[in-house]
């Protein structure tokens, strides 16, 4: 996926996304995208409740979404 | 399950399938009855063995195996083995040669794989680095426990199979803000070992990969071999890993995601070392989604931190 930022850019993002999602229970972890070009904002849900909005763009960084299973150790 | 209650199933469904400690008579079913590993790091299952599936049905015929409904399909590993019988000694096999992928664990742990060797900055002991579920069976390893190769799920046993000492200052996976799930063992004296060799043509590096683009990546693990995948995400936080005593949320893990026809890691996976495709490393795989599809890597400059140890190679 190409829209990549630089890398402070992302990081300053990904920490307003992880603020606005503080003590949501959907989260399974938010980090930094690594694109083709740069970077941006990966968000992991466990579901997506209506109630819950997340810009697909967030301050000019590509925010990707995805809906994850559970995590465990291997 | 747990080891005790594996074991007092074990005696149940011993009970129940009319076995005996004595020679079996013609004409009687055969089974033998066990405790298998389970896929869980600490989880135990009972191994039921049929010599044939007409043993199997004689003996449902019967109502024998009716004791099994009692117990969930995934608690009971039940085979049927074909005749089981007396060989005389195969050739002696070469010695075993540690190296980056095989199969490693600490002896109450099932099974997970060698990472890397690295050498002790304190010290300049020599040993092996995996996961701490792996070789300190998450947070209950002390200081000097054996370390076993083959792990004891793939019949590594004591004190044949020890390879090393667990180094019990590891750190522990009960911290406020873990980013690490890791520790190191130190080699016991006269094992053999390859540091650097990951396939034919690929050996290790010593330093870190620098991470550009969407970087593509390498691991050789216990359960999966030689697998790639592309790392998704860094700085990765808030991953909550659920282990058998709990939940535990990482901070600034790595992500990836399987690539080919394969997934990228499976159970026995845990504790490979991520490297890029020249051989630099990354960092050390520690858990994935149910699914198999998102895998998740502590950072390599926090486990070398963490355990104070540098790649040996």
């Amino acid at each position: 996926m190409k829209g990549g930022v630089p890398l402070q850019q992302a990081r300053s993002v990904k920490a307003k996304l992880a603020a606005m999602l503080a003590g949501r229970p959907e989260l399974r972890g938010i980090g930094v995208a690594m694109l083709e070009d740069g970077f941006g904002v990966k968000v992991n849900l466990s579901c997506r409740p209506a109630d819950l909005v997340i810009p697909q763009t967030l301050d000019g960084v590509v925010v990707i979404i995805d809906v994850v299973e559970p995590v465990r150790p291997l | 399950m747990e080891l005790p209650d594996a074991r007092k199933a074990k005696q149940e469904i011993f009970a129940s399938l009319g076995l005996t400690y004595v020679r079996t008579r013609a004409g009687e079913p055969r089974f033998s009855v066990g405790i298998a590993t389970a896929q869980s790091p600490r989880g135990f299952r009972v191994a039921v063995r049929a010599r044939s599936n007409e043993n199997l049905e004689a003996a449902r015929s019967q109502g024998r195996l009716s004791v099994l409904e009692r117990y969930p399909e995934s608690e009971i590993d039940l085979r049927i083995t074909g005749p089981v019988v007396a060989r005389t000694a195969e050739p002696a096999t070469t010695p075993r040669r540690l190296s980056i992928g095989a199969s490693i664990g600490h002896y109450l742990c099932t099974a997970g794989t060698l990472g890397f060797f690295a050498r002790r900055t304190s010290d300049g002991a020599l040993g092996v680095v995996s996961n701490n579920h792996v070789l300190a069976n998450g947070d209950e390893g002390d200081d000097g426990d054996d370390i076993l190769h083959p792990a004891p799920a793939d019949h590594g046993l004591q004190p044949a199979d020890v390879v090393g000492h667990l180094a019990g200052g590891y750190p522990r996976l009960d911290d406020e803000t873990p980013v690490v799930d890791c520790a190191f063992a130190k080699l016991r004296d006269g094992v053999e070992f390859d540091p650097a060799t990951i396939t034919p043509g690929l050996l290790l590096k010593k330093d870190p990969a620098r991470l550009e683009g969407e970087p593509i990546v390498l691991k050789k693990g216990r359960t999966t071999g030689l697998t790639r995948g592309r790392i998704t995400a860094i700085d990765f936080d808030h991953c909550d890993v659920e282990y058998d005593f709990g939940i535990v949320v990482f901070d600034r893990q790595i992500e990836i995601e399987s690539i080919g026809e394969g997934p990228f890691s499976r159970p026995g996976d845990s504790g490979s070392l991520i490297i890029d495709p020249d051989g630099h490393p990354v960092g050390l795989l520690a858990a994935n989604t149910l699914d198999c599809r998102l895998h998740y890597a502590n950072p390599i400059e926090e486990v070398l931190s963490a355990l104070g140890v540098t790649v040996w190679v």
